[in-house]
């Protein structure tokens, strides 16, 4: 009787283990129809602030639209990069469990179109099978650039943002530097960060001028404006964009190495910090005294320093006088995923369509620092009084109308590389290991080296 | 006659739950990966063309898998004898059991109950050169996580002190069950506390310190979590070790060719090691 028992225990565990392997196509857990309401899911990667209005905007989406509409939506938090998780299905073939809509980065853009379920932008504009309430042209182009790949619309532009310099106005008076004339160029930031700079009896420094590591975003960012055509894709396929990029183009047209003479004006204050220890924490409390962080952290970044010092915002330096000033776009998009429902599809596109209207972009933007990706929010009152409340958050608008639409970052495919050997070459140059030309070339050289082996893997 | 073969393949059907278990999730994997190791893959982990050896070769003409491999040994000799030892020491301590004797094991003992990355967060906090406790402390000013030539050490500190826990519990359990009879003997022939540490205690507890130096040792070996969330590898592969080498190449890099040759170089290293550690183990480890 025990032996019957423990065999049958046994077959039991190994079928309920056969079982798990088996599931592979359902996606009944995240949505489905059910009594005329029509679940789907989204799939998120916000954090901190943005991750409590993302749950606000759902809720009330659910408890508005959703409700008329028989549509609930069922959010799930996947981590820092939605992208990894929908990789990991794809890698299994398992594309039954993908959500309705994801909330995707334009790095992830070169991978995601490769990706059977995808429903692009495109398509529902195209289709005429939608009701279309937020039209193609009622979204800001530099916006729409951003998600676009060969032409086709990939993401609904969500949250968006560019990066802003912020700097301690009263340090900036003690120096004897006008506080509401900040540097229009490198050249101008090298002499603040230079005036900027306190030193201890002993040489040690007190305080940076300048605290920024230059990762792939900032990098990006500055390089941006440097071209004579008005945008630099920083690579190929204009960024990536109009095709697989295959190499970057900054070495070979010479803007790196013009960006690399300018900054070289700042490293040689002395008083540029080019490690991130914790830039923001040390900005905030005055152990520098400019930082570089992207208009999302506005909000943040006026908690931090409430009480302690006068917050100025301002543009991204021009290069150079010769060069336009502006900014690339940050931030993410909303993707469809068809699933093999007619209905969940529409039900997705409704989602979407109240997550960037005017009203919901207002509140990102009033929230979070996202700049409303809509045009019509721009019109609106509630824009208005805010921009009276809090005249800073106006910098990063006019920033992004002085932007030229090609201003991006570029689809580069491993940017992972591109963040390290930036990062890494940067701070060898600032201390001394490493000179300009080698900075340059180690950025340049290796990184396509790294390219060319992936595109040998997958182009 | 059918009940003597039911009775031979019963003991077989007990550990079959566990094989399907270990076949599905270590030995397939494994296989695969050494499979996939000489092909060439695309980021969807799909072979592409058979490419022999390439992979390995590129690996290894590699500086910064050179730099992880180092890193990986530096970090096992910096953190493996020093948690047994300080947890050996701390056993030693609290052999007595008196009325506070739960108090300060549970002290002892609490970091294992951390993870990793929470311990990450609070360290980081700890290491900032110019927040933090550590250099306000010491009345320095070191990048502990951004100057590569510290990086590797401070990372092993905080392991140390995550392992600490673990170590405490099995070696104070150890320590105590040494046989009274032994220890009072060598008092009345006035043995000191070093000789009675160092003849008695040692080699009975020998086993236990035994398991836990190759348990630790086959989990530093495959360290990774602690480096990737604290430095990214820092700067130049200088604070990257062989696991994390493989993680940024597969995942951050989307290069699973390299990914894969770091894998089974990895697993070599580390089988070699258990097989030179369990060398040591008729000469240094007493079971009677």
């Amino acid at each position: 009787m025990k032996k019957l028992f423990c065999l049958m225990l046994i077959a039991a565990m190994l079928l309920g283990l056969l079982a798990g392997c088996g599931s592979n196509t359902s996606n009944d857990a995240g949505g489905g129809s059910e009594d005329g309401v029509i679940t789907i899911e989204y799939w998120n990667s916000a954090e901190g602030a943005m991750a409590t209005s993302t749950e606000y905007l759902v809720k009330l989406f659910n408890d508005t639209v959703g409700k008329e509409k028989g549509i609930v939506v069922n959010s799930v938090f996947q981590g820092g990069d939605v992208m990894e998780k929908l990789k990991t299905l794809a890698q299994a073939n398992d594309y039954g469990n993908f959500p309705d809509v994801g909330q995707i980065y334009s790095a992830g853009i070169p991978t995601l179109v490769t990706m059977d379920p995808l429903y692009t932008m495109s398509e529902v504009y195209d289709s005429g099978k939608f009701e279309i309430t937020v039209k193609q042209e009622d979204i800001i182009e530099n916006f729409l650039r951003t998600y676009q790949y060969e032409g086709e619309l990939i993401g609904m532009p969500l949250n968006a943002s560019s990066m802003l310099m912020y700097y301690n106005k009263d340090a900036a008076r003690e120096a004897g530097l006008d506080p509401d004339a900040p540097p229009a160029t490198i050249a101008e930031l090298a002499e603040w960060t230079d005036k900027l700079t306190v030193r201890n009896d002993d040489g040690s420094i007190a305080r940076y001028g300048l605290n920024i590591q230059m990762d792939r975003y900032e990098l990006v960012n500055f390089l941006s404006g440097v071209s004579d055509t008005g945008c630099n894709y920083i690579g190929d396929n204009g960024g990536g964009r109009d095709g697989m990029m295959t190499k970057l183009t900054i070495g070979e047209d010479g803007s790196l190495m013009t960006f690399l003479n300018e900054w070289e004006k700042v490293i040689a204050t002395g008083g540029y910090k080019a490690v991130n220890d914790d830039e923001r924490g040390e900005f905030a409390n005055g152990l520098s005294a400019i930082n570089f962080q992207s208009s999302s952290q506005l909000a943040t970044m006026f908690e931090n320093t409430e009480g302690k010092f006068e917050l100025g915002v301002a543009p991204l330096p021009a290069c150079s006088d010769q060069y336009n000033a502006g900014a690339a776009v940050g931030g993410g998009s909303l993707c469809m995923f068809d699933l093999g429902s007619e209905e969940r599809l529409q039900a997705a596109w409704e989602f979407v369509q109240f997550m960037v209207s005017a009203d919901s972009q207002m509140y990102l933007f009033e929230n979070n620092g996202y700049l409303p990706v809509c045009a019509a929010a721009y019109e609106t009152d509630a824009y208005a009084a805010f921009i009276e409340e809090r005249p800073e958050a106006a910098v990063a608008v006019e920033q992004l109308y002085n932007s030229d639409v090609g201003m991006q970052e570029p689809l580069d495919l491993i940017n992972w590389e591109l963040n390290t050997l930036s990062k890494e070459n940067f701070i060898s140059w600032t201390n001394g290991e490493i000179s300009k030309q080698e900075c340059h070339d180690n950025i340049v050289d290796n990184f396509n080296a790294k390219l060319t082996e992936y595109i040998r893997a997958n182009g | 006659m059918r009940r003597k073969g039911i009775a031979r393949l019963e003991p077989l059907l007990y550990l079959l739950p566990a094989l399907v278990f270990f076949v599905l999730f270590t030995y397939y994997p494994f296989v695969k990966t050494v499979f996939n190791s000489f092909f060439l893959t695309n980021f969807m982990g799909i072979r592409k063309e058979f490419v022999g050896l390439e992979n390995y070769l590129r690996i290894l003409q590699d500086k910064e898998f050179f730099a992880a491999i180092k890193n990986t040994f530096i970090y096992v000799l910096a953190s493996v004898p020093l948690s047994v030892f300080i947890a050996l020491l701390l056993a030693l301590i609290a052999n007595k059991k008196t009325r506070s004797s739960p108090v300060y094991e549970t002290m002892f003992a609490l970091p294992m109950a951390m993870s990793s990355s929470v311990c990450a967060m609070i360290f980081e906090l700890m290491y900032n050169p110019s927040l933090g406790i550590l250099n306000e402390i010491l009345g320095t000013n070191i990048s502990w996580l951004t100057d590569s030539r510290y990086t590797i050490y401070s990372i092993s500190f905080i392991s140390v002190w995550m392992n600490i826990g673990f170590n405490f519990l099995f070696l104070l359990a150890a320590v105590r069950n040494v046989p009274a009879d032994l220890l009072e003997a060598a008092d009345m022939e006035g043995a000191s506390f070093f000789h009675r540490t160092t003849k008695i205690i040692l080699p009975i507890v020998s086993p236990t310190v035994f398991f836990l130096i190759i348990n630790s040792l086959a989990r530093s070996m495959m360290m990774s979590g602690l480096v990737i969330i604290l430095t990214d590898g820092g700067r130049s592969g200088s604070a990257s070790t062989m696991i994390s080498y493989m993680y940024t190449q597969s995942v951050n890099s989307q290069n699973y060719n390299n990914g894969y040759a770091a894998a089974i170089v990895a697993f070599i290293i580390t089988f070699i090691l258990m097989l030179v550690s369990f060398g040591f183990e008729k000469k240094y480890v007493h079971y009677d």
